[in-house]
């Protein structure tokens, strides 16, 4: 992929305020993956969201970078049990009588 | 437009200090952030409640103005307007924006109140050049289990615009679809967000699903069921006539291959419809029925 269509790490971290050595972090625990262009880091688009997501942790809960891989964990284990959730509420109504 | 007393909205006195302010919205903040309540439209209305209530009482100046005029916030905005007109007056080549506030950060700048806007103004962008995608959107679709046996079309508006979906036969409740680049316009020309909808459907009277089965409970006086007959049933997809053997036992379940729900994205392919015989026992017998059913159990 090209230069133009990535994100630039420095850039990023420009707009949202903060240092470099954030994304270092999230890189180096595996929560984002970074590629190195002629001595540029860069994310690929797709990862945008999900960095985005970590510096509205850190910025708006003061949370630590390197606690954010224990957050990440929490909140997958979150959606994988609402998606448990909605597949035995939709067993649950074949079982229960619909109330009228 | 309502004043909204921020003081109530993070839950501290008016004498609260910077520390009390910023302890307490740290607190909230960490409840109904967005990002720790995914799918919760009512946390992430709270969460920029709280955010609004400390981008005013979390600033000293924006706190002191607003301890100010209070619940005569009208008087402010109008007192501002006046300051804001003969500032541009006195300097005519200045490029009129009113704050430093950057209220656009985060979970989008269109949604904090119109109160906030109209006391401290919120055209304070411009400052940042580089393109960055949308957020994304969250909606949810309500549908019925009729509706979602077909393919059809649907409109939904988000945010004022509306959008024209095709909802595919067979969608479960809870499936959430991505309509990529309808979210939140990106910043300085970079991609939208995208849209993701949530398909709620609701339960249905007479069709229970299960996967992309169907059961159906289906009544069968008793004569039928002792001698055996047909009956017809509705499927959700027309009548069926069922052929009911004599002495089919209450609860005995006939399965109908294929006339189940379809299967999401094959089209043709269906699920199969159970229907369970539910079989009633007649009532008001007359003397005479209840002489013949007597000789029926003595014989």
């Amino acid at each position: 992929m090209q230069p133009d269509q990535l994100i630039s790490v420095s850039e990023f971290c420009v707009h949202h305020h903060i240092e470099i050595t954030f994304v270092q972090t999230l890189e180096q625990q595996g929560l984002v993956d970074t590629i190195l262009v002629e001595q540029s880091v860069y994310v690929q688009p797709e990862q945008l969201p999900r960095l985005e997501k970590f510096v509205r942790l850190h910025q708006d809960l003061a949370i630590h970078p390197e606690d954010l891989d224990v957050v990440d964990d929490l909140l997958e284990r979150l959606e994988r049990l609402q998606s448990q959730v909605t597949r035995l509420q939709n067993r649950l109504v074949f079982y229960e009588p619909l109330e009228s | 437009m309502d004043f909204i007393d921020y003081y109530s909205i993070l839950g501290i006195p008016k004498t609260a200090s910077d520390e009390d302010i910023k302890k307490a919205y740290r607190k909230l903040a960490r409840k109904h952030h967005p990002d720790l309540n995914p799918n919760d439209p009512e946390a992430n209305k709270k969460f920029q409640q709280i955010n609004e209530a400390n981008e005013v009482l979390g600033n000293a100046e924006n706190r002191k103005k607003y301890d100010q005029y209070g619940k005569d916030w009208q008087h402010a905005e109008q007192f501002e307007q006046a300051r804001r007109q003969q500032s541009q007056q006195r300097q005519q080549s200045s490029t009129g924006n009113t704050g430093d506030y950057d209220f656009s950060d985060g979970f989008g700048g269109a949604d904090f109140s119109d109160f906030l806007s109209s006391m401290f103004g919120q055209e304070g962008g411009g400052r940042q050049r580089s393109t960055f995608r949308g957020q994304d959107y969250q909606a949810e679709l309500h549908l019925n289990l009729r509706d979602a046996y077909t393919t059809h079309k649907q409109t939904l508006t988000v945010n004022e615009k509306n959008i024209r979906i095709t909802v595919p036969a067979g969608i479960e409740n809870g499936q959430k679809i991505k309509l990529a680049g309808y979210g939140a316009p990106g910043v300085n020309g970079g991609p939208a967000g995208d849209l993701y909808i949530t398909f709620v459907i609701a339960d249905d009277s007479r069709y229970k699903r299960k996967g992309n089965d169907i059961y159906v409970d289906e009544e069968v006086d008793l004569y039928t069921a002792l001698l055996g007959g047909e009956k017809i049933i509705e499927t959700l997809d027309g009548k069926v006539k069922l052929t009911v053997p004599p002495e089919t036992q209450n609860g005995t379940k006939v399965r109908l291959r294929g006339k189940g729900f379809p299967i999401y994205k094959k089209d043709g392919s269906f699920g199969d419809l159970y229907v369970q015989w539910q079989i009633k026992l007649p009532t008001n017998l007359t003397d005479e029925q209840k002489d013949l059913f007597r000789k029926i159990a003595s014989l």
